[in-house]
């Protein structure tokens, strides 16, 4: 758990005049879950961006593995906000969307691809249309999407933000088992600061004009996290430190 | 439910034929004016087998112009999404040929092309593209870029994305233009006999009889290009359910699952 899997280094993103991310540094171990705060426009989604291979840095690496990744896609899971199901995939084809859109998605590929859903729930689903299925239902979809994607290093935009507060905590819980179970590399961005503890080892507060890393805070609550967590005193004391963190960028 | 919905436009054809006999009866019209729906029926059975054969014509016309029509429309379409110079260019001109009365141009196309089918096929090619053209590049632009970000992160390249992200987008708006073209390749290939034949069809034919004043055999011939622009509408309702299935239902249909688990 100790060896580094991926190193943001010097990462600056500029589009045209303007600085997006400005010197990015930061190091992430292996089996790492690690999430990002920050107001918007701080840059969180053009660094994830940068580490999917979508968006070329302006200069810096990003290495994983020991080879430059930047602006080079299909090294990592990436997950957005939106589920982006594909409407006239079944959950079965959804979930092996990766291998479809690189190769071909075999027979294993789609067996694996409802062992995956049976497992986390969504067995009796492989053969729905996604608008045949509930926001929650869907999120779910869309990260085993991701998971069955194969990658070590999954990037997960908000993936809960569109959801119900109720809903919302079953599927952090979800996250975590499902993080617990596949020992991946876990990049999470968030604007819900309960959320980023909850989840993290550690929490990075970006802070905005230009994006840069404000903060970084372990995260020294015993796992597993559950609701009663969400109550506990080292809790409590995070989240009013990541908080004045943020409380003081945005009065600056 | 079902019953409802499948009866329904049935229950609107007998509406209108029952209005018609009304109008005849009723205000005694002339069957040289307008002929009763049972003289047209007569009319249609006495001249069975040389109106089948004339159908047959003008069906062949309508589905070979309408082939050739949405196709080039299709892959105009897809030129003019990919490449900004094609699609500039392009533009104008399409528009401009729909301004042009087509009636106005079948002279000139005789000239080039002759008596034959050729001609007919322009035409109706030329009635049934346009749609294509608006609503695939409609579809096309209205995709969600998410869709295609998340695809290019997963390494995929442009050809791929385009088979299995943007093209299946573009089904949607196409049947709505192919719907809209199998009726009016009917309308295309008739306007293609009246001007610029002289060989038989319905259209042709239809002519002729006015000419005579033969109205229940118009009517009849009417009657028979009408079924078969519907049954060319309803084809094409069908083929949209059976290609778009997640649009009406909630899972894939079986033989589907099992195809699909051995396409991959």
């Amino acid at each position: 758990m100790t060896d580094t899997k991926l190193t943001i280094d010097s990462v600056e993103v500029s589009f045209g005049e303007t600085l997006a991310l400005a010197k990015i540094d930061l190091e992430v171990k292996n089996g790492e879950f690690v999430t990002f705060v920050g107001p918007s426009g701080c840059g969180k989604t053009t660094l994830m961006n940068v580490i999917a291979g979508l968006q070329q840095p302006t200069s810096g690496r990003v290495m994983m593995d020991g080879a430059d990744i930047a602006g080079k896609p299909g090294h990592v899971g990436y997950m957005f906000q939106k589920d982006l199901l594909i409407p006239w995939r079944t959950v079965t084809g959804n979930i092996v969307l990766g291998a479809a859109l690189t190769g071909r998605a075999t027979k294993s590929d789609r067996t694996a691809a409802r062992e995956l859903a049976a497992r986390y729930g969504l067995g009796d689903f492989v053969d729905h249309y996604p608008h045949a299925l509930s926001g929650g239902m869907r999120q779910r979809v869309a990260l085993m999407r991701t998971l069955a994607f194969h990658k070590e290093v999954l990037l997960l935009d908000e993936p809960f933000g569109a959801l119900d507060a109720q809903t919302r905590l079953e599927m952090q819980q979800w996250l975590l088992e499902v993080w617990a179970d596949s020992g991946r590399t876990v990049l999470f961005i968030t604007h819900d600061v309960d959320e980023a503890v909850f989840l993290a080892d550690r929490v990075v507060v970006m802070s905005a004009r230009p994006g840069r890393i404000q903060d970084v805070h372990e995260v020294a609550v015993p796992r597993p996290r559950t609701v009663d967590t969400l109550m506990s005193p080292e809790f409590m004391d995070l989240k009013s430190q990541v908080l004045s963190g943020l409380y003081h960028t945005e009065a600056e | 439910m079902r019953v409802v919905r499948l009866a329904s436009p049935l229950l609107a054809v007998l509406l209108v034929l029952a209005v018609w006999q009304l109008a005849v009866s009723g205000l005694h019209i002339q069957s040289y004016i307008l002929p009763s729906p049972h003289q047209t029926w007569q009319a249609l059975r006495d001249d069975w087998t040389s109106v089948r054969s004339l159908a047959g014509q003008t069906l062949y016309e309508s589905v070979v112009g309408f082939v050739i029509g949405t196709g080039v429309g299709f892959l105009l379409a897809v030129a003019m999404a990919h490449v900004t110079i094609v699609h500039r260019v392009l533009y104008p001109i399409l528009i401009a040929t729909q301004a042009v009365p087509i009636v106005a141009i079948a002279a000139p196309l005789v000239i080039i092309l002759g008596y034959g089918l050729a001609p007919k096929l322009v035409i109706v090619g030329l009635i049934v593209f346009f749609p294509v053209v608006v609503n695939v590049l409609d579809g096309l632009s209205s995709i969600d870029h998410g869709m295609v970000d998340l695809a290019r992160s997963m390494g995929a390249g442009e050809a791929k994305i385009f088979l299995l992200v943007r093209l299946p987008a573009t089904l949607t708006p196409l049947f709505s233009a192919l719907k809209l073209g199998a009726a009016y390749a009917v309308t295309g290939a008739v306007i293609g006999e009246w001007t610029a034949s002289i060989t038989p069809g319905l259209g042709k034919d239809l002519l002729l009889k006015n000419s005579r004043l033969d109205t229940a055999g118009v009517y009849a011939d009417v009657l028979l290009l009408t079924a078969v622009g519907l049954g060319g509408f309803l084809l094409m309702t069908v083929v949209e359910r059976l290609s778009t299935p997640w649009r009406t239902r909630g899972t894939a249909r079986r033989w589907f699952r099992r195809s699909a688990d051995m396409k991959g």
